[in-house]
């Protein structure tokens, strides 16, 4: 029973590392009280037949969020370790489950679900009952997918199902294809970078096509765009490399700018489907203006991270998950959101002030960055 | 004067100095050795040469050309450094690998050359395959083969036969050989005394972070003594 005990603490040490679970839960809470001052109360109305939907998002949650760790973990040097010592299989799974759910579904997840159910018993919606009955189903669902999920991604691994094909290229690389290529068979980063972007457009679509959401809390949305983090950790992605970037003659600026322009091309999806949403669904907005904010925003927001991440990267980490999952994100976020604030005004304003307060939030920060304690 | 480094002390923190006024001159057309027990800072020194490590002061000189900030891209295309598990870029090939740092160094791959050099190695059915893929014997071969391809003045190895095959070691003493007498230079780090008396010119004893002796190489016995000399293990 020891061997077990020890077994979940390294897992869960090694999956917590770098992080300040105190500062973690304060973020959450200070995030779920924003998000119930500027969500209508309506949009997060549930009732006793609705219950259902919490507990199918919480599950679909979950299985995303195993399967996206169980590949990273794959990749993992201290998991082949473990494998090569005696410890089941079946055990080491079990707890890795574990471990997520109490990372990504008992610290984030549900204290939005508990949330929720708790300001609907306060308006009468549920009864207190319901209320905790969906709070422990809502936790066993996500316990029962991040087991699937986990199990599921283990065994597929085992039996090589997972393993990067074709192992032949003939390729010619400079830098931004390198990105690409990279991008494009690294499962972890391509897998958060889509299922992030879908989170934000399935949201946005379903706030504006369907409830028919105010435009506050469109350019609400819309702003929440920018907090996805693929472009904040493209230098710390080449922490296997970093020897070799530093020993070769590699012009810095060549490197910034590839990772600039990948960094352009992949987040230019979200920002697009985003805009045809709005465009299509939403409440009169100004068209060009929306364009031109849009297109600033995802400029300024993606060279500041880049920017940052050159200036801090992050090398600890020993599976790609650990790259997101650094305490530094929620910088990353505030980064994000203080560059693209401004759009949230944007209605209230002419374009031409909103624009250039980006401009100037962003060169603020460039500054500070420049400025800042420089790692790597 | 092909590399010349000037009091070179080197830390990673700083009242705790990994290596201490090194002083180096590596001449073209000669193979160096760098010997020393673990721990004496020979990768610390060979990293602070390759500008992996810049936590150091003093002076780095590579074809008379002070190295710094400013003109490292430049002056780094002297050199050419291969750490003892070359971490590559896993999702190139051998051939694109080499074709873009050839880039790099402002280089195109000498095709007939590398025909040779694959056929010397049996290298041939790696070339094509993703480097993620390959053997750590496979991916040395890939950082070696590309290494006497670009021809840069200086040639500098961290154990060069980690994971090489007995055959491929065999070849490298001769590839390394005849690299050196092209009018360039050879800086290798070793523990294995054989590959020093095979085929460096002279040896360089690092003990504690310091250079202690320079030793002209005529005989294995003869760099053992002075070595097991300098470290205190006679």
């Amino acid at each position: 029973m020891n061997d077990v005990r020890a077994l979940f603490r390294v897992l869960l040490l090694d999956e917590i590392k770098g992080r300040r679970p105190l500062k973690e839960l304060a973020a959450i809470l200070v995030l779920i009280v924003v998000l119930f001052c500027v969500v209508p109360s309506e949009y997060t109305a549930v009732h006793a037949r609705s219950l259902g939907v919490l507990l199918k998002g919480t599950a679909a949650a979950a299985l995303y969020l195993s399967l996206l760790s169980g590949l990273s973990k794959l990749k993992d040097r201290k998991y082949k370790l473990l494998l090569a010592m005696p410890v089941g299989k079946t055990t080491l799974m079990l707890l890795y489950a574990a471990v997520v759910w109490i990372k990504h579904i008992g610290l984030r997840v549900m204290p939005f679900v508990l949330a929720i159910l708790a300001s609907n018993v306060s308006y009468r919606n549920i009864t207190l009952l319901e209320g905790a009955g969906g709070g422990l189903m809502c936790a066993a669902a996500g316990l029962a997918a991040c087991w699937c999920g986990i199990s599921a991604v283990f065994f597929l691994g085992d039996r090589g199902f997972l393993r990067s094909r074709p192992e032949r290229s003939a390729m010619k690389f400079g830098w931004i294809r390198r990105e690409f290529v990279r991008f494009a068979g690294e499962k972890v980063l391509f897998l958060n970078h889509a299922g992030y972007s879908l989170f934000l457009v399935f949201f946005l679509y379903m706030s504006t096509a369907v409830s028919r959401a105010g435009v506050e809390l469109i350019l609400f949305l819309l702003v929440l765009l920018s907090t996805c983090s693929t472009p904040g950790v493209l230098f710390s992605w080449e922490k296997p490399y970093r020897q070799l970037l530093l020993s070769l003659p590699v012009s810095r600026g060549g490197l910034f700018a590839g990772k600039y322009i990948f960094a352009l091309a992949i987040m230019f999806p979200l920002y697009a489907a985003a805009y045809g949403i709005v465009c299509a669904f939403g409440p009169g907005l100004d068209r060009w203006g929306l364009l031109a904010m849009m297109a600033i925003s995802l400029g300024l927001t993606t060279l500041v991270k880049l920017y940052y991440d050159m200036k801090r990267p992050n090398y600890d980490w020993s599976h790609p998950r650990q790259m997101f999952e650094h305490k530094r994100k929620y910088m990353l976020w505030l980064i994000s959101v203080t560059v693209s604030v401004p759009l949230m005004v944007y209605s209230y304003m002419s374009i031409w002030f909103a624009g250039a307060l980006q401009m100037v939030f962003a060169g603020c920060l460039l500054y500070a960055i420049r400025k800042g304690r420089t790692q790597g | 004067m092909i590399l010349e480094t000037r009091h070179v002390t080197g830390w990673y923190t700083k009242h705790a100095p990994v290596i201490r006024q090194v002083n180096l001159e590596i001449e073209p057309g000669k193979v160096y050795a760098l010997l020393g027990a673990n721990g004496a800072g020979k990768t610390t020194l060979l990293n602070v040469l390759a500008s992996i490590h810049g936590q150091y002061s003093g002076e780095v000189r590579y074809c008379g050309e002070k190295l710094t900030g400013k003109n490292d891209k430049r002056v780094k295309r002297y050199r050419y450094f291969i750490p003892d598990h070359p971490a590559l870029f896993d999702e190139m090939s051998p051939l694109a690998f080499m074709d873009f740092v050839h880039r790099l160094y402002g280089k195109t791959v000498d095709s007939p050359r590398l025909a040779a050099l694959c056929e010397t190695f049996g290298f041939e059915t790696f070339l094509h395959r993703k480097i993620g893929a390959l053997s750590l014997g496979n991916r040395q071969k890939t950082a070696l083969i590309n290494g006497l391809l670009l021809e840069c003045p200086l040639l500098i190895l961290d154990e060069p036969l980690v994971g090489l095959d007995a055959v491929a070691i065999e070849r490298i003493y001769g590839e390394l050989r005849a690299y050196a007498q092209r009018g360039n230079a050879v800086l290798l780090s070793t523990h294995l005394f054989p590959i020093v008396s095979r085929i460096c010119d002279e040896a360089l004893i690092l003990h504690q972070g310091t250079i202690r002796e320079t030793v002209a190489v005529h005989g294995e016995e003869q760099v053992k003594a002075a070595f097991f000399r300098v470290i205190g293990h006679e």
